[in-house]
């Protein structure tokens, strides 16, 4: 099996054993605290990081929750008649190209899914295990660097290569593209190269974010990133970046007003996001949504979240009411855990759309751990990751059988499609059953 | 005895690192081609980090039978297809066949499903028939 989330059914997929110290009752607590600590070895973090960041997509990107829920909606209707409904017209656009865009939905999801695995697990250390030193030029960078930084080259080159590089890189390509030809990038001090690629990163994590939250979101990544690339933008960034010049920080202090502007050019082009703190819950809402075994249970976890926030910015507000941490080196854990709680002060976005702050990272291994992760030689289920003080509705038995559910009803559907396919009656395939993942009789 | 001439050529289409664990099973009646790499699936949601490769083989028909099943119930969540209308003929196990199924597409379009698991089942001389 390879790696993958299954977006039907909530199961994440790793090729790697489970490791000793997550076996334990706090779950993937560890992992999700230390994602490169090295009792994970050199597979497990990004694969097991990557599948946790689609599950996280999905409960925050009202777009591919209307996805599923349509797909959900397709099996209930399986069920009921014995035909095979044709797929809806999300789901057949997702991994295509469209004729006027540069790239497909399911591009940009892997995109910033790669994004956020890529910064976690540092390029630096990613170029060290894939022995590569850029041509001799890592030696330079080292000589360079500040403590656990990584430079633009190192981030940049990991981005654009490896395997599956056709679908994860073509959004990065196309931006450092575009950057590299915009007019402020050029009127930013510093190399082109190391700017254009600072406007990519900066960029990248609203503007895909907010795309993901709207009708089209590809047209919407494209005006939102084009938007973000003006000078205005750009050259009022730049002037007022922290100190440290960190890109963690940069992400903390312009969301609420990246956010807040490139919505509304998206709104004057027709494109509006369905992103608002009064929005609520929305498709989670969803009638047929709330029947799904697993997702109906998202609602409770997002409730859970949002008072796990309140929770941290307050412990924080008491600690640094009278004391703002300094924007030092020394104390950036601080400094970013300080912008952390002022920037979710209005709502819980930032949390998704910033899943590599490590505070945010954090709440969501305990709130949002993929319902159930399966490792080489065992699983994981979401109830055993979640802090005791915000535990899941139901218990990891019934997870657990919710999941398997799904799975196996979502497998019918699949058995029922294929075989139409291949001019075979829906039932064709139907004697088996999947469970987990397994087929049985 | 198995000679050369009764060999026949399929076009396979597996996730690479199962055409790597194929190469090992390569001999004198399954001469393995050079793989090429497939365009990732438009309606996959993940890609999965797989990456499909396609390449031809030249097998006999008993040895192609035993692949078959192997592909069929090699624990992947896949079946396997061999559809017939295509010359070559194509073996795919990248498609949503479920696991545990052969399915064969006769040259007429006409399609079979054999259940790899089922004791007795005669896929070679199936596979004789509809590739004669």
């Amino acid at each position: 099996m390879s790696a993958e989330f299954n977006w039907y059914t909530g199961a994440a997929q790793v090729e790697a054993r489970c490791p000793t110290a997550l076996q334990g009752e706090s779950g993937l607590q560890p992992f999700f605290r230390d994602p490169n600590h090295p009792d994970w070895g050199t597979v497990l973090p990004r694969q097991l990081y990557h599948e946790s960041l689609h599950f996280w997509q999905l409960a925050s990107s009202r777009h591919l929750q209307l996805l599923v829920a349509a797909e959900w909606e397709r099996l209930l209707l399986f069920e009921r008649e014995g035909t095979v409904p044709p797929r809806s017209g999300q789901r057949k656009a997702f991994g295509r190209v469209a004729a006027d865009e540069p790239f497909s939905v399911r591009d940009l999801v892997e995109c910033l899914a790669r994004y956020w695995d890529v910064h976690t697990r540092s390029p630096t250390r990613i170029l060290r295990e894939e022995g590569n030193d850029l041509d001799g030029r890592l030696a330079e960078i080292d000589a360079m660097r500040p403590s656990s930084a990584y430079a633009s080259l190192e981030f940049d080159t990991v981005m654009q290569t490896g395997p599956d590089c056709e679908v994860y890189a073509r959004p990065y390509h196309w931006m450092m593209e575009r950057a590299r030809a915009a007019p402020a990038v050029h009127a930013l001090p510093g190399y082109v190269q190391e700017t254009a690629s600072w406007s990519v990163n900066l960029l990248l994590p609203v503007a895909g974010f907010i795309a993901l939250n709207t009708d089209a979101p590809v047209a919407a990544f494209v005006a939102a990133f084009q938007r973000g690339l003006s000078e205005d933008v750009l050259c009022a960034a730049a002037a007022r970046r922290n100190p440290l010049k960190s890109i963690n920080l940069d992400w903390l202090d312009f969301w609420g007003v990246l956010a807040a502007g490139l919505s509304k050019t998206l709104k004057r082009v027709g494109l509006p996001t369905w992103l608002a703190p009064w929005v609520g819950f929305g498709v989670l809402e969803n009638e047929a949504f709330l029947d799904h075994p697993v997702y109906r249970h998202l609602r409770a976890r997002m409730t859970s979240l949002d008072e796990a926030i309140c929770n941290h910015r307050e412990s924080l507000r008491i600690q640094h009411l009278f004391n703002p941490p300094p924007d030092a080196a020394q104390d950036i854990d601080q400094a970013m855990d300080f912008r952390a709680a002022v920037v979710t002060q209005s709502d819980r976005w930032p949390v998704f759309s910033l899943p590599g702050q490590p505070t945010f990272r954090n709440m969501l291994g305990c709130m949002f751990a993929p319902p159930i992760v399966r490792f080489d030689d065992r699983e994981i289920v979401a109830t055993a990751s979640a802090s005791p003080d915000w535990p899941w509705p139901i218990d990891a038995v019934a997870l657990a059988a919710a999941v398997e559910e799904a799975e196996a009803r979502f497998a019918a559907l699949e058995a029922a499609e294929t075989a139409v396919r291949l001019g075979l009656p829906p039932n064709a395939f139907a004697r088996v059953t999947c469970t987990g993942s397994r087929w049985i009789e | 005895m198995t000679t050369r001439q009764n060999k026949l050529e399929v076009r396979l289409e597996l996730p690479r690192d199962m055409y790597e664990a194929e190469s090992k099973a390569a001999s004198d009646e399954y001469e393995i081609g050079e793989p090429q790499a497939l365009p990732a699936d438009p309606d996959a949601m993940e890609a999965r980090f797989i990456e499909p490769v396609t390449l031809i083989a030249s097998v006999t028909l008993m040895v192609l039978a035993q692949r078959l099943l192997h592909f069929a119930l090699a624990r992947r969540g896949a079946g396997v297809l061999l559809d017939a209308r295509e010359r070559p003929p194509s073996v795919s196990v990248l498609k949503g066949v479920p696991q545990g199924f052969v399915v064969i597409v006769h040259p007429d379009g006409k399609t079979e499903t054999v259940r790899a698991d089922e004791p007795g089942n005669d896929l070679a001389s199936l596979l004789g028939k509809v590739l004669k």
